[in-house]
């Protein structure tokens, strides 16, 4: 397990405190590697919590550069890097934030010819991806290589957050086998709705990755922030899933 | 019987609420419930939820009291119960 220097026993002094974690949790965690898929509204504050938190390494992947229409929930993209490519923004951010983790940044967005490679490079992939063809590409390699996936989702005012660990429960596709119709590329959002869902997945692959705490499998997490009402739904595995059926 | 109608993501923003009650026949099953249900909304709603042949389309979840079910399930829904009606999204 890795081991910690003293400068990093007094930057996570405070979350070492938290008993069922203390510093054999935090060992975990700088040994723990994370791919995230997009750097959005979502996944920006997924990878932005887990280097606070001392994660050993992320591997991220984004394409395309920053336009204005990002800054309003993209917290990891900048004014100053209008026109730019996104994947910088958010490693120089990242390292700023915390020198000590190890950034694999990876210009593309997640597609049948490179999804196998980036699943490999992680133990756990958080997907914060906004179009299905991506989460289903990236479901079918959690299933494949056995990885757990955090599913978070976004939509207006409200949010969805559950977990996959393969033979422990539902994957994505038993929710749905295909790409839901009505779903369109771009979608209304507040920066403060993803962002909050962004950092319970954060909680969630912490609480994976460490043994702590009570997962989200098999169980849909909804929240409307309109109302400010959380919903815990449950969710089974499909038996005849065309991804995680035997 | 009463039956309680919860809609969220694209299905509330669709039916233009969050909840309803609506009082149905006793006994009446779940897929005869959501064929009452898309006949009584506006084509939007109906095409949400439904395909041309009339198939509950694939990524809109079905819960009964917080439980995930299949649109053609042959239970009889009883006074009281819940249904929660989602499309899957995947914005960021």
């Amino acid at each position: 397990m890795s081991e910690l220097s003293d400068f990093e026993k007094s930057v996570y002094e405070w979350q070492m405190w938290i008993p069922d974690f203390g510093e054999e949790g935090q060992r975990k965690l700088k040994g723990a590697s994370v791919f995230i898929s997009r750097l959005g509204g979502l996944g920006g504050l997924v990878a932005y919590q887990l280097a606070a938190a001392g994660i050993g390494k992320l591997v991220i992947a984004h394409a395309g550069n920053v336009r204005p229409s990002d800054l309003n929930r993209q917290l990891l993209m900048t004014n100053d890097w209008i026109g730019k490519p996104r994947i910088e923004s958010a490693s120089r951010r990242l390292l700023e934030l915390n020198p000590r983790i190890q950034i694999v940044a990876v210009n593309e967005n997640v597609c049948s010819d490179n999804a196998a490679s980036l699943v490999s490079q992680a133990d756990l992939i958080v997907d914060c991806a906004p179009l299905f063809e991506e989460r289903f590409e990236m479901n079918r390699q959690s299933v494949l290589q056995k990885k757990p996936m955090v599913e978070c989702a976004m939509f207006e005012m409200e949010a969805s957050l559950t977990t996959f660990v393969p033979d422990c429960g539902p994957c994505l596709a038993c929710l749905s086998p295909a790409t839901p119709s009505a779903w369109k590329r771009e979608f209304p959002v507040f920066g403060a709705v993803s962002g909050t869902v962004g950092c319970m997945a954060a909680m969630e692959a912490i609480k994976l990755l460490t043994g702590i705490g009570q997962t989200l499998v098999g169980r849909l997490l909804t929240i409307d922030m309109r109302t400010m009402e959380f919903q815990t739904l449950n969710v089974r595995r499909n038996p005849n899933c065309p991804v995680c059926s035997s | 019987m009463i039956i309680h109608v919860q809609y969220a993501t694209q299905v509330r923003m669709a039916v233009g609420h969050n909840k309803e009650s609506i009082e149905v026949k006793d006994p009446t099953t779940l897929a005869e419930f959501l064929q009452a249900l898309g006949l009584s909304k506006s084509d939007a709603v109906r095409s949400l939820l439904f395909n041309e042949q009339g198939e509950w389309k694939p990524g809109v979840l079905i819960f009964v009291n917080n439980i995930a079910v299949n649109a053609s399930h042959r239970t009889e829904l009883n006074d009281g119960d819940t249904i929660s009606l989602m499309t899957l999204v995947s914005g960021g």
